[in-house]
């Protein structure tokens, strides 16, 4: 158990530090000058030098490393290229709007997801399971973009029911933040859905064949009792697991999501930084990103090996 | 956009076997029809250029934005061009994308999983470097990659391919495990089969179930992570149509022409349902699980 | 006798009228920077709201010697004002200073009294060593984007309390409009000695309003600054800038009543804009040009000599200027600002801007679309058709919509263009290296024409891409730039496009519009021909409430 434990913190220090790794050097593999970028239509040849010395680019890439792994163990992540503010600073302000997308997202999904996903489990062969299939992948099908641009151009142009942009937290005005997180995490949502729907109905289709579920229901136990008392109750520490991984997929969503709907949060600055070479802000972001998910990947191994010492998760994210 | 692939519990499927479960599919109605559509779309693809009624990039700047006509079935775009040509492109730079990036990590991860499952020694360096792909978000790393070899449909291609590898190599690897311990490859070895023998005749036609359901299920997000790349401005070069690239162009003209930006979104969107049906239904045909049942 | 400015502010006045009157050589003359609809925006406004504008990109730096970004103006706009600035018909007028320049007789020295009364948003007051200061860093700062703009400024002094003298190294006719502009913004001097070189975080200038917070790639609030010294004459308490950078986001919260204001309306959009009555549309004609760069001789990059290109770039294209003019011949202008931007742009010949008082007849001479005639000249020049040539665009989907009618056009006139859809970031590189043949690119524009020329047109200026030189051209941009007679420089203007023209370095294709788009209960918003949004007189009309 404790080298287990051992191993896999490890493994994970590994992929982190490659992480750092393949970001450093992906985001020196960007085609376009940051300092050119940067000076924009003004492109004075002086100036630039100057840009590129000021920010350390004129040293060679392995010293560029090495400072910058430097500064990272302070905490420290440089400037923005392209705002002159700190990178943690705003990826500070950028945290809070992409967490609370997520669990609003998140939220939308375990509905749907677990609702089909149940229905499909139960009603086995017959058009309740075709429907809750189709519903379920239909979520996976619909490019997200193009699922908000519709959104937006029908609930905030033709029926303006909802804001089209723009993030107001939860925190500050519940009412505000629900109307403009709705639709956003609908789409983002109806993504993920597909997968809780897969996890639960798997699971739900593993416990209703369980010995303790044959019991109850000779027991005398009505259907819809077992159902929800003892089979997805079973399901649903996998199923919320499972859920949890999905981080990845989240931030993927996100990046177009946010980008649509004008949320400043982390999907929206990564692409964003991306196009403008803002080399220390996608360092920044892409890293935290990295991070995040390798931490809750451990967790998650860490939480099995402890509840289920058989189970090792293959959580895939996309 | 996410997804999680169910392994099937351990067994031996024998081609023979495999041609049951196709029968299989076929008799779950969802899947049937998924698969026929598939079918077709991608005849309509491959034909594209004997069924369009106008060439792609016919410009023709008397008839723009048209609505659906009898002449236009899919009316016509800003720059006069036939929406029903583009779109029957579209579809055919989306099956090319979505089919070659996953065939391009096939190659690519299935080796490295095999390698990573069957020696203990190479299994630490694969596993990390799958690992570090893996902590990208998939649509970050495909950005990423397109922005760095610049837009076109190999770099398309090759930048969903990556963000597919890791998928890929995971299934290969725990499948590989997985058989390994198995008797019939105990039986193999005390015949005498070399490594190579071994992954290739027994290990590798063993797992391709698992995998089959994972290409499955890696198109369709092949697919839309296509036209995401084209919405962003990082797909194939024009005039070549792209439906990501149709919608970003519709956008602004959704009030002169609502049916270029809602056209190309359900085209996709039939597409990839399709695919994912089907998919479905070969995943739960291939689970021996369902045989129980 | 009256100073060279004030000459130059009296015949701008009458050349911008005559502009009215007479046809330009190219294409008709609308809307000349007149803010649109003056009544709409004359409207009694009440005291007191906060107005929501959307950017269409996010500011870099707002520091006013590092700042780099066009859209960065837009928000300094409202926190810093310059000593001199531009009214509607673009003439310079005095802002921070007292009154326009003068000029001595050689061009070499150039007073200018500061305005009295007048205190930064922290209470400092502003006298003539402040404007010292802040001059001072735009020229010597580490880094600066103002040095170059200023590189005929020799030394800045302080004559007494309230006068500046500015001594130049050369006569330099363009260095008032470069002081309307970031070059011409005066710091608080307490501000900038406490922060340094974080005074961008926190900048402190002269404006109607003063910066007070900003949240990366989200918004930046300004807030109305009681030490103005016209602050009675403001009537919002606070301006928050969005950034929103897709235009059709944009117009989205515009119409959802999500902004009041949007900066830079998609052509495309203009016409929702004016069918819906809570909307209104003041359009500006642009100072800049859109066009296609053509590599005719940046073989080496852009710090080398031009010379002729080598391998794959090489083409007809590069090495003939008939090629080039047969090219210019197949582009439909009309044509190219209808479908593309549904006919709100206008058609353009040349980098003068008819709107500016320095143009000409002659410098908007034009070729009519003839694609036949095109097909003659290669035909007659020997050369194979269809030529072979890459271009490269954009990313978004309006590069990509012109590229596309370019490419439709030029096919008829005996050119197959492959389109090469390029990031930004990219495509600055590769221009910069010489490693494309055609460029699809524009300047966003200079009140003084000389920022629109200068720096493209001269052999190895900085932004050169096209490799041109031309000996003749040289020599009448640097006579333009050092002569202080308006007369002089507009002939010498005219002259100048006849001499480029034939060589077609840039096919000058379209100038924009400055198209803001405002919510109806909103007034006093002003645009001119620099598309800065004024925000300083604006206000929600009265009946709103």
């Amino acid at each position: 158990m404790g080298r287990y434990l051992l191993r896999r913190l490890v493994e994970s220090a590994v992929t982190l530090v490659l992480a750092t790794m393949v970001v450093f050097l992906g985001v020196r593999a960007l085609p376009g000058d940051p300092a050119r970028t940067l000076a924009g239509e003004e492109a004075d040849p002086v100036a630039i030098d100057e840009i590129r010395r000021q920010y350390g680019l004129d040293q060679p890439v392995p010293v560029q490393y090495y400072r910058y792994l430097e500064n990272l163990a302070r905490g420290e992540m440089g400037d923005s290229l392209r705002t002159g503010l700190p990178v943690t600073e705003t990826i500070r302000d950028a945290l809070p709007v992409t967490l609370q997308l997520a669990v609003f997202s998140l939220a939308v999904a375990v509905l749907i997801g677990i609702g089909t996903g149940v229905v499909a489990a139960v009603r086995r062969r017959g058009p309740a399971e075709w429907g809750a299939n189709t519903v379920a992948l239909l979520g996976l099908s619909i490019p997200n973009f193009w699922l908000g641009l519709m959104a937006i151009l029908v609930f905030a142009i033709a029926f303006p029911v909802l804001p089209a942009s723009g993030f107001v937290s939860v925190f500050e005005n519940p009412v505000e933040s629900f109307r403009h997180l709705l639709m956003p995490s609908l789409v983002l949502g109806t993504g993920l859905a597909a997968v809780v729907m897969r996890q639960t109905r798997s699971a739900m289709l593993e416990s209703l064949s369980a010995d303790y579920v044959r019991t109850a229901r000779a027991k005398g136990l009505s259907g819809a009792q077992v159902v929800l008392s003892h089979a997805l109750r079973n399901s649903l520490i996998v199923v919320v697991t499972i859920v949890g991984l999905q981080l990845g997929g989240l931030i993927s969503g996100a990046v177009v999501t946010e980008q649509i709907f004008v949320l400043p949060g982390f999907g929206k600055l990564t692409i964003d930084a991306v196009f403008t070479r803002d080399y220390p802000m996608i360092q920044g972001v892409v890293l935290v990103t990295a991070a995040a998910y390798i931490g809750i990947n451990l967790l998650v191994d860490m939480l099995y090996s402890v509840i289920d010492p058989r189970i090792r998760v293959g959580g895939a994210a996309l | 956009m996410t997804t999680v692939v169910e392994l099937p519990t351990p067994t031996v499927v024998a081609p023979r076997s495999r041609r049951r479960a196709l029968r299989r599919v076929l008799r779950n109605p969802l899947a049937a029809a998924g698969l026929v559509v598939v079918v077709v779309v991608l005849a309509a693809a491959a034909l594209a250029d004997l069924l369009a009624p106008y060439p792609f990039d016919l410009v023709d700047f008397d008839a723009t934005l048209q609505p659906p006509s009898l002449a236009h079935w899919f009316g016509t775009d800003e720059l006069g061009r036939d929406q029903l040509s583009r779109v029957l492109h579209g579809l055919r730079v989306s099956m090319i994308v979505g089919v070659m990036s996953v065939v391009l990590s096939l190659v690519v991860g299935v080796p490295l999983g095999l390698l990573a499952g069957f020696y203990r020694l190479l299994d630490p360096v694969i596993s990390r470097l799958t690992d570090t792909l893996l902590a990208f978000p998939f649509l970050v790393l495909a950005v990423g990659l397109a922005a760095i070899l610049g837009p076109s449909l190999t770099t398309a291609t090759v930048a969903l391919a990556v963000g597919l590898l890791p998928l890929i190599i995971r299934v290969a690897r725990s499948e590989t495990l997985r058989l390994r311990e198995m008797d019939f490859v105990a039986a193999a070895v005390a015949d005498g089969a070399d490594d190579l023998e071994l992954l290739r005749r027994h290990i590798l036609p063993n797992a391709v179930n698992a995998l089959l359901v994972q290409a499955t299920v890696a198109v369709p997000l092949a697919i839309i992570g296509e036209a995401i790349l084209s919405f962003l401005g990082l797909g194939v070069r024009p005039p070549i149509p792209s439906l990501g690239v149709m919608i970003a162009s519709a956008q602004p003209l959704f009030r002169d022409g609502p049916w270029l930006a809602v056209i190309p979104g359900v085209a996709i969107v039939v597409l990839t349902l399709a695919l994912n049906l089907f998919g479905d239904g070969l995943r739960d045909a291939l689970d021996p699980r369902e045989l129980r049942r | 006798m009256p100073s060279v400015s004030l000459l130059l502010r009296r015949v701008a006045v009458l050349v911008v009228a005559s502009a009215l009157v007479t046809t330009a050589a190219c294409g008709p003359l609308d809307d000349n920077g007149d803010g649109g609809d003056p009544g709409d925006q004359d409207r009694p406004i009440r005291p007191g709201g906060e107005l929501r504008v959307a950017l269409a990109e996010e500011p870099d730096l707002l520091d006013p010697t590092l700042a780099r970004t066009l859209v960065g103006r837009i928000v300094f706009v409202s926190i810093c004002e310059k000593l001199y600035d531009v009214d509607q018909d673009l003439n310079l007028v005095p802002q921070l200073a007292a009154e326009l320049p003068d000029v001595s007789e050689d061009g070499l020295t150039m007073t200018i009294p500061v305005r009295e009364g007048v205190m930064f948003a922290d209470g400092t007051p502003l006298d003539a060593e402040a404007v010292k200061t802040s001059l001072d860093r735009h020229r010597e700062l580490d880094g600066s984007a103002r040095a170059s703009e200023l590189a005929s400024v020799d030394s800045v002094e302080s004559v007494d309390e309230m006068t500046v003298q500015v001594t130049l190294n050369a006569p330099f006719a363009p260095l008032t409009a470069t002081l309307a502009d970031r070059s011409g913004m005066i710091m608080s001097p307490t501000a900038l000695a406490e922060q340094g070189e974080d005074f961008g975080t926190d900048p402190v200038c002269v404006g109607p309003f003063r910066f007070s917070d900003r949240v990366a790639q989200d918004r930046i609030e300004v807030v109305k600054d009681p030490n103005y010294y016209d602050a009675e004459n403001v009537h919002l308490d606070q301006v928050t800038y969005r950034i929103i950078a897709d235009s059709t986001t944009r117009f989205n919260n515009l119409r959802s009543g999500d902004v009041e204001v949007l900066e830079r309306t998609a052509p495309i959009d203009v016409a929702a804009v004016e069918s819906d009555p809570s909307l209104q549309l003041i359009s500006s004609e642009s100072l800049g040009y859109q066009g296609v760069t053509i590599n005719v001789g940046n073989a080496d990059g852009i710090t080398e000599p031009p010379g002729p290109l080598a391998g794959d770039l090489a083409s007809p294209l590069s090495e003939s200027n008939v090629v080039r003019q047969a090219l210019e011949l197949s582009l439909d202008r009309e044509a190219l600002n209808q479908v593309v931007f549904v006919g709100q742009y206008s058609p353009a010949c040349g980098p003068i801007s008819p709107a500016s008082p320095l143009s000409s007849d002659a410098a908007q001479a034009c070729s009519e679309h003839d694609p036949a005639a095109a097909m003659d000249l290669l035909a007659q020049a020997g050369i194979e058709t269809p030529v072979q040539v890459d271009m490269m665009i954009g990313t978004d989907a309006q590069a990509r919509r012109l590229g596309e009618a370019i490419q439709a056009q030029a096919g008829e006139g005996g050119f197959d263009i492959q389109l090469n859809p390029t990031e930004f970031s990219s495509a600055l590189d590769l221009a910069d290296q010489g490693n494309f043949q055609m460029f699809a690119i524009g300047w966003s524009g200079r009140v003084d024409p000389d920022g629109n020329i200068a720096s493209f047109l001269t052999t190895q200026a900085p932004l050169n891409t096209a490799g041109y030189s031309n000996p003749e051209a040289d020599r009448l941009i640097e006579a333009a730039r050092a002569s202080t007679d308006l007369n002089e420089r507009r002939q010498l203007y005219g002259e100048l496009h006849s001499v480029v023209r034939p060589d077609a370095p840039i096919i000058y294709l379209y100038r924009q519009k400055n198209l803001t788009g405002v919510v109806d209960t909103v007034a006093g918003v002003e645009v001119f021909g620099d598309g800065l949004v004024r925000l300083a007189h604006a206000g929600f009309v009265e009946e709103a409430e």
